[in-house]
Order: C-alpha cells, then sequence, then structure tokens
C-alpha cells in the first residue's frame, strides 16, 4: 500500500491536518472566538495567515478548530458504524438462516430513505449535539459496512482453514474471531476510508444547513455557510474551509480506491 | 417473468408499508410528549390548554392503535392530513413543490447520461492516452466536491463575478420560461455532477469489462469493424449494470438535491422539509418523508424490472 505515491500522499495530507489541528493554540497567537471589528474581511497575511472573517475572526485558527470537530464525528462515527456492521455482517454471514434474512431485509429498508434527508430528520428533532451526529452519521452507515462484510464472510467461511478450525472442536466465537475477523479486515478498512470522506461529506452538508453542532461550536459546513453570504466582499473565509472539505474528502477516497487496488490487483488493470 | 414482477411488486408494498409506519412512529419515537415536541419542547413552555388542545388536533387522545389505522387509510388514498401551521391540505402543496424539485432531477439526470455515458466510452478505448487519466481524475473530483461546494464556487464564479446569470431564486416556467431557464441552469448543473461523475467511471469500467470478453474477441476476429463491435456489441450489454447505477443515482438525487435547493433558494421539496422541520409541522414533515421514500422505492422498481426485461439472466434466478 504505501508503495502507493499517491497514497502516501493522501496519508501525509491527513496527518498534516491532524497535527496542525491538534497543536493550533501553539501555531496561532489569535484567539479563534476572538471577534473584532478593526480586523474585518483581512486578505491572507498581514499578521492573520488565511485572512479574517466577516467578524474580524482568525480563518486559520477557525479552520483548524473546526477541523477537530468534524474529524473527530467523522472518525467516531465511521468507528461505531464499523463495530455494528462488522458485528452484523460477520454474525449474518456465519450463521446464515434467520439472522441472514433479518439483517438483509433491515438493510433493504434503511436503503429506502435518502441518508441525508434522515440525518436531517433526526438530527432537528432529537437535537444537533456532536453526539447525535456521530451517531446518525454513523448508523446511516452500517448497512453498507455490513453488507460488505457479510459477502467477504461468504467466501471465507467456505475457506480451508475455516473448516480445518472447525473440525478441532473450535467454538463459534473462535471461528469468527480467530478465523474470519483477520479475514474480512482488509474489505472493512476500505470502506473505512471511503466511509471518512461520506461522513465528512454528510457531516459538513448537515452543518451547512445549520443542523450540525451549535454555535460557538466550529465546523467547516458552518464556516460556509456564513461566510457565504458575504462572498462579494472577501472570498476568502470561504475559499479555506470549501478546500479543506474538498481536499480531505478526495484524500479519504483516493485512499480507499488505493487500499483497494492493492488488496485486490485485478481491479487495478480495470 | 411474471411470477418475478408479482413477487416484485409485492415486496415493494410491503417496503412501501414498513417505510409508512416508521414515518408514522416517528413522531412517537420522539422523546416526551409529541404534542409538547410540537410546540417546541419544554424550553417553550406552552400553556397545559394549548398542549391539550394540540392533543387532540393531533388524535393523540385515541388508542396509538386507532391513530395508525386512520394515518395508514388516509394516507393510502392519497390524503396526508392538513399542515398545523395554515390548515392547508398537505397534498396539493407537496405536489407542487414535488414538480419544482423534479424541475431541477430531470434535467440533471439527462445531463448526466448524455455527457456521461460518450465520456466515459471515450476514456474506455482511450486507456493508454492522456485523456483517460485525466478524465478518472475529474471524476473522483465529482464524488469528492460536495455538491454545496460547487454551488456556491458556482454562484461566485457566474452570478458575482462574471454576472451572467442570476445567483439564486426561482422562476415559474409559465411566468417567463427564459427566466426559468436562466435560473434553473446552475442548480441542475450543480446537482448533476456527482452523477455525471459516477455515470461515467462506471460506463467506463463496465465497457472495459464487456471488451475483455470473448465475444468481443470473436466478432472481431470475424471481421466486425472495431466501432460496431464497441456500440452493437460491447456498450448494448455495459447498459445494464449502468442504469441500475442511474436509477439508483436518480433515487439519491432526491436527498442530494436538499442542498442544492439549500444554496440556490430553490423552493422545491427539500426546502420545504427543512422548512416544516423548523416550524414542527408534523403532518407536512411526515407527508415529505413517505413521499421521497416511495420515490425512491418506486424508482428501484422500475430499474429492476427493466433490468429483468433486458436480461433474461436476472429472471430465471
Amino acid at each position: 500500500m504505501l508503495k502507493d505515491r499517491r497514497a502516501r500522499i493522501c496519508i501525509a495530507f491527513l496527518l498534516l491536518v491532524v497535527t496542525v489541528s491538534l497543536f493550533i493554540s501553539y501555531l496561532t497567537p489569535h484567539n479563534p472566538q476572538k471577534v473584532s471589528g478593526d480586523s474585518r474581511f483581512l486578505p491572507p497575511g498581514q499578521g492573520y495567515l488565511l485572512g479574517t472573517d466577516e467578524f474580524g475572526r482568525d480563518v486559520f485558527g477557525r479552520v483548524f478548530t473546526g477541523a477537530r470537530l468534524t474529524l473527530g464525528i467523522s472518525f467516531f462515527s465511521m468507528v461505531l458504524a464499523g463495530i455494528i456492521g462488522i458485528t452484523l455482517g460477520v454474525g449474518a454471514g456465519f450463521y446464515r438462516g434467520i439472522l441472514e434474512k433479518l439483517v438483509m431485509r433491515l438493510i433493504d429498508i434503511t436503503l429506502c430513505f435518502p441518508p441525508i434527508v434522515v440525518a436531517i430528520f433526526v438530527v432537528s428533532f432529537f437535537g444537533s449535539s456532536a453526539v447525535h451526529l456521530t451517531c446518525v452519521i454513523g448508523l446511516l452507515y452500517v448497512p453498507r459496512v455490513a453488507r460488505v462484510v457479510y459477502s467477504s464472510v461468504l467466501t471465507v467461511r467456505e475457506m480451508q482453514h475455516v473448516e480445518a478450525s472447525k473440525s478441532m472442536g473450535a467454538s463459534n466465537l473462535r471461528l469468527m474471531t480467530v478465523n474470519i475477523l483477520p479475514n474480512i479486515l482488509a474489505p472493512a478498512v476500505v470502506q473505512f476510508s471511503l466511509g471518512m470522506g461520506h461522513a465528512v461529506l454528510m457531516e459538513s452538508g448537515l452543518s451547512f444547513l445549520g443542523l450540525g453542532p451549535a454555535p460557538p461550536a466550529i465546523t467547516w459546513g458552518r464556516m460556509v455557510q456564513q461566510s457565504a453570504r458575504f462572498m462579494d466582499i472577501s472570498y476568502f473565509p470561504v475559499l479555506w474551509p470549501s478546500m479543506l472539505i474538498c481536499l480531505t474528502i478526495l484524500a479519504f477516497n483516493i485512499l480507499g480506491d488505493s487500499l483497494r487496488d492493492s488488496m485486490d490487483p485485478r481491479l487495478k488493470s480495470l | 417473468m411474471k411470477w418475478y414482477f408479482i413477487r416484485r411488486l409485492l415486496v415493494s408494498f410491503v417496503l412501501v408499508w414498513i417505510v409508512a409506519t416508521l414515518v408514522f412512529f416517528s413522531l412517537h419515537l420522539l422523546p416526551g410528549d409529541p404534542a409538547l415536541v410540537v410546540l417546541g419542547g419544554a424550553e417553550a413552555n406552552p400553556s397545559p390548554e394549548a398542549v391539550a388542545a394540540m392533543r387532540e388536533k393531533l388524535g393523540l387522545n385515541e388508542p396509538i392503535f386507532t391513530q395508525y389505522l386512520g394515518w395508514v387509510k388516509k394516507a393510502a388514498r392519497g390524503d396526508l392530513g392538513k399542515s398545523l401551521i395554515n390548515e392547508r391540505p398537505v397534498g396539493p402543496d407537496l405536489r407542487l413543490r414535488l414538480g419544482r424539485t423534479l424541475q431541477l432531477i430531470i434535467p440533471a439526470t439527462v445531463l448526466a447520461i448524455v455527457v456521461g455515458i460518450p465520456m466515459g466510452v471515450f476514456a474506455a478505448t482511450h486507456r493508454n492516452s492522456i485523456i483517460d487519466p485525466i478524465l478518472s481524475s475529474l471524476a473522483l473530483l465529482g464524488f469528492s466536491v460536495p455538491v454545496f461546494v460547487m454551488g456556491i464556487l458556482f454562484v461566485w464564479f457566474f452570478g458575482l463575478y462574471l454576472k451572467v446569470l442570476p445567483a439564486s431564486g426561482y422562476i415559474p416556467f409559465r411566468d417567463n420560461p427564459v427566466g426559468f431557464l436562466k435560473v434553473m441552469i446552475l442548480p441542475a448543473l450543480t446537482l448533476s455532477f456527482g452523477m455525471l461523475a459516477t455515470v461515467m467511471r462506471m460506463t467506463r469500467s463496465c465497457v472495459l469489462e464487456q471488451l475483455g470478453a470473448d465475444y468481443v474477441r470473436t466478432a472481431r476476429s470475424k471481421g466486425l469493424a472495431f466501432k460496431t463491435v464497441l456500440y452493437k456489441h460491447a456498450l448494448r450489454n455495459a447498459l445494464l449494470p449502468i442504469s441500475t447505477v442511474i436509477a439508483l443515482q436518480v433515487g439519491l438525487m432526491f436527498g442530494g438535491s436538499v442542498l442544492v435547493e439549500s444554496v440556490y433558494n430553490w423552493p422545491g421539496i427539500n426546502s420545504f422539509l427543512i422548512m416544516s422541520i423548523n416550524l414542527r409541522d408534523y403532518p407536512v414533515v411526515q407527508g415529505i418523508l413517505l413521499l421521497i421514500s416511495v420515490m425512491f422505492i418506486g424508482i428501484n422498481l422500475i430499474a429492476d424490472m427493466g433490468y429483468a426485461l433486458l436480461d433474461p439472466k436476472v429472471r430465471l434466478n
């Protein structure tokens, strides 16, 4: 995987964003929440690395403080989706029978609603805290993970090493965790990377609609939404968060594609 | 064949029923008294009389099963109740709003098909040239740029910088056809990008797969021109999986247009949803959720049936 130059660039970019966002308070002298009338709509430079927004706030500080929330929500939602999706997928693929039918039908039903519409509905009625957003985005991604895991389990469970363990008297739990799980992790990791891109898309979309964590919390989507009204005065406060949203999603998508290629060389030729 | 259609139709009906049930009970799944939630929650502190009146209005005093049966019966006849805000029946408003959203979805879909499929075929047949990686990178960009970022970029470039197209708003076609086209172009273009990228990528990989198949080699070796083989054989076979992807994408557009409508102030079904959620106009919210899901199920049903009609392998299974 690391032999792929694209993947290395993506990982380096994502690590850079995470590192800067973790140490942002040491990297800029300005408080990201501090409103100042004298410094409105400053272009990049002039004491502010990326300029200032309509309230004279430091965009550099805000965009990387926002990265924590956006990436944090995305990461934990995918952890949630991964845990539930893998459990359901492995269970359905291993036990088959009723559990399999139940999980498959459940997936069919969730796929009847456009995900963003469900997310809007849930968030607007239950409240739009970071925890709610994480749960909604995560749960809406469960079907995809479960489906991919399930179809891999169907092939893995027929492999000889599983049969060998079974004939030596391994319990079902041992078969699932020791024999099957390590063999389905590869497609699950691909889904995780693609899912991160999806989660950033959802989170920023919801915050753009004003349905993300409420201010003073900073998210990329809300930054874009609020500064978009002043685009004719200065487009920099819209440009930076938009660019980071796009590049982050792009990085996760390329990473996912490259992981998939490295795991399935047959697809590479296509 | 007949049995496949009947079974598929039954499954769709069951799905619609499940969705309707979920939509109905969603009000009751909310924490606390639904009447209180509709009135703005405990913080709004409505008077006990107001809560009692709202309970009466929403029919919450009846047993839940009676409420459920009543709602399903009415919904099946197309009666989705009245708005809590202005007492207007929900149905006609939904029809009007859905029409406006379709005015974006249909041009966006046509554009994605008309541009996406030729681009995909071109990329597949020019694999060793510089154009294929360029098109593939553009497709990746199409996936990765969120619609609202794309929308804002368009608003800035065409609306504020070049000043050639209106940045937002809506003009009914009947009042002013040219004005309608002008306001429609940007939102439809924005909406179509994600689908265009998906259709292109899918076309490229499907055509490539078909071109590597044995029957293509046979057709070529018996002397058929490459173009004939490409269009009459490979592309026709590739169109099957492509049509499934298109149907899925059209379904997803019903959700995706929510952001486009928000960027361009387009008064379609999704901006109606957001507005009604903010007003806690529950019958309207239920109606929209039901309508969007039914459209979603319907499109998938049509796609599956079309697939079965075209591909004997599916219906024999």
